[in-house]
Protein backbone atom coordinates (compact mmCIF):
# COMPACT_ATOMS: atom_id res chain seq x y z
CA UNK A 1 0.00 0.00 0.00
CA UNK A 2 1.23 3.45 -0.95
CA UNK A 3 -0.44 6.04 1.23
CA UNK A 4 -0.20 9.82 1.21
CA UNK A 5 -0.76 11.62 4.51
CA UNK A 6 -0.29 15.37 4.38
CA UNK A 7 -0.99 17.23 7.62
CA UNK A 8 -0.87 20.92 6.80
CA UNK A 9 -4.28 21.92 8.16
CA UNK A 10 -6.94 20.63 10.55
CA UNK A 11 -8.70 18.45 7.97
CA UNK A 12 -5.56 16.78 6.67
CA UNK A 13 -4.24 16.43 10.22
CA UNK A 14 -7.31 14.40 11.12
CA UNK A 15 -6.86 12.18 8.07
CA UNK A 16 -3.16 11.88 8.97
CA UNK A 17 -3.92 10.53 12.44
CA UNK A 18 -6.90 8.40 11.45
CA UNK A 19 -4.86 6.73 8.71
CA UNK A 20 -2.37 5.42 11.23
CA UNK A 21 -4.68 2.54 11.97
CA UNK A 22 -4.69 1.63 8.27
CA UNK A 23 -0.92 1.46 8.29
CA UNK A 24 -0.86 -0.72 11.41
CA UNK A 25 -3.48 -3.09 10.03
CA UNK A 26 -1.72 -3.30 6.67
CA UNK A 27 1.52 -4.27 8.38
CA UNK A 28 -0.32 -6.85 10.51
CA UNK A 29 -1.73 -8.30 7.29
CA UNK A 30 1.75 -8.59 5.85
CA UNK A 31 1.15 -5.81 3.34
CA UNK A 32 4.18 -3.67 2.54
CA UNK A 33 3.52 -0.01 3.26
CA UNK A 34 5.16 3.08 1.83
CA UNK A 35 4.01 6.04 3.88
CA UNK A 36 4.38 9.45 2.22
CA UNK A 37 3.53 11.47 5.28
CA UNK A 38 3.66 15.16 6.06
CA UNK A 39 5.87 17.04 3.58
CA UNK A 40 6.71 13.80 1.77
CA UNK A 41 3.13 13.79 0.43
CA UNK A 42 4.24 15.55 -2.75
CA UNK A 43 4.24 14.82 -6.46
CA UNK A 44 7.99 14.26 -6.80
CA UNK A 45 8.15 11.64 -4.03
CA UNK A 46 4.94 10.00 -5.22
CA UNK A 47 6.24 9.54 -8.76
CA UNK A 48 9.60 8.39 -7.46
CA UNK A 49 8.01 5.66 -5.33
CA UNK A 50 5.78 4.50 -8.18
CA UNK A 51 8.76 4.18 -10.48
CA UNK A 52 10.95 2.33 -7.99
CA UNK A 53 8.33 0.12 -6.30
CA UNK A 54 5.35 -1.33 -8.13
CA UNK A 55 2.59 -0.63 -5.61
CA UNK A 56 -0.84 -1.83 -6.76
CA UNK A 57 -2.93 -0.24 -3.99
CA UNK A 58 -2.84 3.50 -3.37
CA UNK A 59 -4.62 5.48 -0.64
CA UNK A 60 -4.71 9.23 -1.11
CA UNK A 61 -5.52 11.52 1.79
CA UNK A 62 -5.75 15.21 1.03
CA UNK A 63 -7.84 17.90 -0.53
CA UNK A 64 -8.98 17.81 -4.10
CA UNK A 65 -11.52 18.76 -6.67
CA UNK A 66 -13.16 17.06 -9.61
CA UNK A 67 -9.89 16.86 -11.49
CA UNK A 68 -7.23 16.83 -8.80
CA UNK A 69 -5.82 15.04 -5.82
CA UNK A 70 -3.47 17.14 -3.74
CA UNK A 71 -0.81 16.54 -1.13
CA UNK A 72 1.07 18.69 1.36
CA UNK A 73 0.16 22.38 1.13
CA UNK A 74 -2.38 21.44 -1.53
CA UNK A 75 0.26 20.72 -4.15
CA UNK A 76 -1.39 18.71 -6.94
CA UNK A 77 -0.18 15.12 -7.09
CA UNK A 78 -2.56 13.68 -9.71
CA UNK A 79 -4.38 15.85 -12.22
CA UNK A 80 -6.80 14.80 -14.91
CA UNK A 81 -5.52 15.25 -18.46
CA UNK A 82 -2.01 15.50 -17.06
CA UNK A 83 -0.80 12.42 -15.24
CA UNK A 84 -3.78 10.22 -14.44
CA UNK A 85 -1.97 7.55 -16.43
CA UNK A 86 0.18 7.07 -13.31
CA UNK A 87 -2.81 5.23 -11.87
CA UNK A 88 -2.64 2.58 -14.62
CA UNK A 89 -3.14 -0.92 -13.20
CA UNK A 90 -3.74 0.46 -9.71
CA UNK A 91 -6.55 0.17 -7.22
CA UNK A 92 -7.11 3.58 -5.69
CA UNK A 93 -8.97 4.90 -2.68
CA UNK A 94 -9.01 8.67 -2.66
CA UNK A 95 -10.21 10.58 0.39
CA UNK A 96 -10.10 13.75 -1.69
CA UNK A 97 -13.20 15.80 -2.28
CA UNK A 98 -14.99 15.29 -5.57
CA UNK A 99 -12.09 13.53 -7.29
CA UNK A 100 -14.21 10.54 -8.29
CA UNK A 101 -16.46 12.82 -10.33
CA UNK A 102 -14.02 13.41 -13.17
CA UNK A 103 -10.47 12.33 -12.29
CA UNK A 104 -11.71 8.93 -11.16
CA UNK A 105 -13.55 8.29 -14.43
CA UNK A 106 -10.63 9.57 -16.49
CA UNK A 107 -8.26 7.32 -14.58
CA UNK A 108 -10.43 4.30 -15.32
CA UNK A 109 -10.43 5.20 -19.00
CA UNK A 110 -6.64 5.28 -18.84
CA UNK A 111 -6.37 1.83 -17.29
CA UNK A 112 -6.79 2.32 -13.57
CA UNK A 113 -8.29 -0.95 -12.34
CA UNK A 114 -10.65 0.54 -9.76
CA UNK A 115 -11.14 3.96 -8.22
CA UNK A 116 -12.96 4.31 -4.94
CA UNK A 117 -13.67 7.78 -3.69
CA UNK A 118 -16.20 10.55 -3.43
CA UNK A 119 -17.94 12.39 -6.26
CA UNK A 120 -18.65 15.35 -4.01
CA UNK A 121 -17.11 16.87 -0.91
CA UNK A 122 -15.90 14.47 1.77
CA UNK A 123 -17.16 16.05 4.97
CA UNK A 124 -16.79 15.25 8.64
CA UNK A 125 -17.47 16.82 11.97
CA UNK A 126 -14.90 17.41 14.70
CA UNK A 127 -14.89 18.37 18.36
CA UNK A 128 -13.04 21.65 18.80
CA UNK A 129 -11.41 20.60 22.08
CA UNK A 130 -9.99 17.47 20.44
CA UNK A 131 -8.19 19.21 17.57
CA UNK A 132 -4.82 18.52 19.14
CA UNK A 133 -5.83 14.91 19.86
CA UNK A 134 -7.72 13.82 16.73
CA UNK A 135 -7.69 10.17 17.69
CA UNK A 136 -9.73 10.92 20.80
CA UNK A 137 -12.41 12.68 18.79
CA UNK A 138 -15.53 10.51 19.11
CA UNK A 139 -17.49 12.68 16.69
CA UNK A 140 -14.89 12.43 13.95
CA UNK A 141 -14.77 8.69 14.60
CA UNK A 142 -18.36 8.37 13.41
CA UNK A 143 -17.23 9.63 9.99
CA UNK A 144 -13.73 8.23 9.71
CA UNK A 145 -14.41 4.70 10.96
CA UNK A 146 -16.75 3.86 8.04
CA UNK A 147 -14.26 5.46 5.66
CA UNK A 148 -11.37 3.44 7.10
CA UNK A 149 -13.51 0.32 7.02
CA UNK A 150 -13.39 0.37 3.23
CA UNK A 151 -9.61 -0.10 3.32
CA UNK A 152 -9.74 -2.67 6.11
CA UNK A 153 -12.20 -4.69 4.02
CA UNK A 154 -9.78 -4.66 1.12
CA UNK A 155 -7.05 -5.97 3.45
CA UNK A 156 -9.34 -8.90 4.24
CA UNK A 157 -9.48 -9.80 0.56
CA UNK A 158 -12.88 -8.40 -0.31
CA UNK A 159 -13.45 -7.00 -3.77
CA UNK A 160 -13.62 -3.23 -4.23
CA UNK A 161 -17.39 -3.52 -4.63
CA UNK A 162 -17.76 -5.52 -1.42
CA UNK A 163 -15.47 -3.14 0.46
CA UNK A 164 -17.43 -0.13 -0.75
CA UNK A 165 -20.74 -1.74 0.18
CA UNK A 166 -19.45 -2.67 3.63
CA UNK A 167 -18.22 0.87 4.18
CA UNK A 168 -21.56 2.31 3.05
CA UNK A 169 -23.39 -0.11 5.31
CA UNK A 170 -21.35 1.20 8.26
CA UNK A 171 -22.39 4.74 7.38
CA UNK A 172 -26.02 3.67 7.01
CA UNK A 173 -26.09 1.85 10.34
CA UNK A 174 -24.48 4.81 12.08
CA UNK A 175 -27.11 7.10 10.58
CA UNK A 176 -29.95 4.82 11.68
CA UNK A 177 -28.51 4.56 15.20
CA UNK A 178 -28.31 8.34 15.48
CA UNK A 179 -31.94 8.62 14.36
CA UNK A 180 -33.18 6.66 17.36
CA UNK A 181 -34.40 8.28 20.57
CA UNK A 182 -31.39 6.81 22.38
CA UNK A 183 -28.98 9.09 20.52
CA UNK A 184 -28.19 12.52 21.97
CA UNK A 185 -29.84 15.50 20.27
CA UNK A 186 -26.45 17.01 19.43
CA UNK A 187 -25.44 13.82 17.64
CA UNK A 188 -28.58 13.85 15.52
CA UNK A 189 -27.39 17.12 13.98
CA UNK A 190 -24.46 15.44 12.33
CA UNK A 191 -26.65 13.02 10.38
CA UNK A 192 -26.94 15.18 7.22
CA UNK A 193 -23.15 15.37 7.02
CA UNK A 194 -22.77 11.62 7.49
CA UNK A 195 -25.41 11.17 4.82
CA UNK A 196 -23.30 13.25 2.46
CA UNK A 197 -20.40 10.81 2.64
CA UNK A 198 -22.74 7.81 2.47
CA UNK A 199 -24.47 9.06 -0.66
CA UNK A 200 -21.38 10.26 -2.50
CA UNK A 201 -18.97 7.40 -1.93
CA UNK A 202 -18.58 5.61 -5.27
CA UNK A 203 -16.76 2.61 -6.68
CA UNK A 204 -15.61 2.93 -10.29
CA UNK A 205 -13.97 0.43 -12.61
CA UNK A 206 -13.64 -3.33 -12.16
CA UNK A 207 -16.05 -4.13 -9.34
CA UNK A 208 -14.44 -7.51 -8.77
CA UNK A 209 -10.94 -6.15 -8.33
CA UNK A 210 -8.99 -6.92 -5.19
CA UNK A 211 -5.70 -5.63 -3.87
CA UNK B 1 -66.04 34.69 -3.83
CA UNK B 2 -62.35 35.11 -3.26
CA UNK B 3 -60.29 32.25 -4.52
CA UNK B 4 -57.80 31.02 -2.01
CA UNK B 5 -54.34 30.97 -3.54
CA UNK B 6 -52.38 28.01 -2.37
CA UNK B 7 -48.68 28.53 -2.02
CA UNK B 8 -47.19 25.59 -3.90
CA UNK B 9 -43.52 26.22 -3.60
CA UNK B 10 -41.11 27.20 -0.90
CA UNK B 11 -38.98 30.26 -1.48
CA UNK B 12 -35.20 30.35 -1.32
CA UNK B 13 -35.47 32.56 1.73
CA UNK B 14 -37.67 30.01 3.48
CA UNK B 15 -35.19 27.28 2.64
CA UNK B 16 -32.39 29.35 4.17
CA UNK B 17 -34.48 29.89 7.29
CA UNK B 18 -35.19 26.18 7.51
CA UNK B 19 -31.52 25.33 7.21
CA UNK B 20 -30.53 27.96 9.78
CA UNK B 21 -32.98 26.46 12.27
CA UNK B 22 -31.54 23.00 11.61
CA UNK B 23 -28.01 24.31 12.16
CA UNK B 24 -28.88 26.02 15.45
CA UNK B 25 -29.05 22.63 17.16
CA UNK B 26 -25.40 21.86 16.49
CA UNK B 27 -23.16 21.99 19.54
CA UNK B 28 -20.92 25.05 19.76
CA UNK B 29 -18.06 22.68 20.54
CA UNK B 30 -18.19 21.21 17.04
CA UNK B 31 -17.00 22.23 13.59
CA UNK B 32 -17.70 20.76 10.19
CA UNK B 33 -14.84 20.11 7.79
CA UNK B 34 -15.98 20.69 4.22
CA UNK B 35 -13.03 19.66 2.11
CA UNK B 36 -10.67 22.43 1.07
CA UNK B 37 -13.28 25.04 2.00
CA UNK B 38 -12.19 24.68 5.60
CA UNK B 39 -13.74 23.98 9.00
CA UNK B 40 -16.83 25.84 10.14
CA UNK B 41 -18.54 26.34 13.48
CA UNK B 42 -22.29 26.51 13.89
CA UNK B 43 -22.18 30.31 13.94
CA UNK B 44 -20.00 30.45 10.83
CA UNK B 45 -22.29 28.06 8.95
CA UNK B 46 -25.37 30.06 9.92
CA UNK B 47 -23.71 33.29 8.82
CA UNK B 48 -22.70 31.77 5.48
CA UNK B 49 -26.20 30.42 4.86
CA UNK B 50 -27.75 33.79 5.67
CA UNK B 51 -25.26 35.51 3.36
CA UNK B 52 -25.91 32.93 0.62
CA UNK B 53 -22.17 32.49 0.11
CA UNK B 54 -20.64 29.54 -1.76
CA UNK B 55 -20.19 27.75 1.54
CA UNK B 56 -23.72 28.65 2.55
CA UNK B 57 -25.06 27.18 -0.70
CA UNK B 58 -23.02 24.02 -0.09
CA UNK B 59 -24.46 23.67 3.42
CA UNK B 60 -28.00 24.16 2.11
CA UNK B 61 -27.31 21.52 -0.54
CA UNK B 62 -26.15 19.07 2.12
CA UNK B 63 -29.23 19.63 4.28
CA UNK B 64 -31.69 19.41 1.37
CA UNK B 65 -30.03 16.30 0.02
CA UNK B 66 -30.46 14.67 3.42
CA UNK B 67 -34.14 15.63 3.61
CA UNK B 68 -34.72 14.23 0.11
CA UNK B 69 -32.89 11.01 0.99
CA UNK B 70 -35.00 10.68 4.13
CA UNK B 71 -38.19 11.15 2.14
CA UNK B 72 -37.07 8.50 -0.37
CA UNK B 73 -36.27 6.04 2.41
CA UNK B 74 -32.67 5.74 1.31
CA UNK B 75 -31.38 4.88 4.76
CA UNK B 76 -33.97 2.22 5.41
CA UNK B 77 -33.19 0.07 2.41
CA UNK B 78 -30.65 -2.70 2.79
CA UNK B 79 -29.69 -1.76 -0.73
CA UNK B 80 -27.94 -3.86 -3.26
CA UNK B 81 -26.48 -7.27 -2.68
CA UNK B 82 -23.45 -6.50 -0.55
CA UNK B 83 -21.39 -9.24 -2.15
CA UNK B 84 -22.19 -9.03 -5.83
CA UNK B 85 -22.22 -5.94 -8.00
CA UNK B 86 -25.28 -5.29 -10.13
CA UNK B 87 -25.15 -6.92 -13.54
CA UNK B 88 -24.56 -4.38 -16.31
Amino acid sequence: MLITRPNHDITTDYLFFWSEDLIKQAQKSGIRVVDLSKKRANKKEFISVLKKIGMKFIVFNGHGDQSTITGYDNEPIIQANDNENLLYAKVVYARSCQSAKYLGKKSISKGCIAYLGYDDDFVFMIEVDKITHPFEDKTAKLFLDPSNYLVLSLFKGHTVYQASQRSKEKYRKTILKLMTSVAKKEDKDLIPFLARDYIHQVCLGDQNATI
Amino acid sequence: MKKKQIKESITDNEIRQLVVERLRGISSNKKVSIGSMGEFSKEEMIHNVQENSEIGKKIIEIQLEYIRALKEGLFFNEGQDANNPPQS
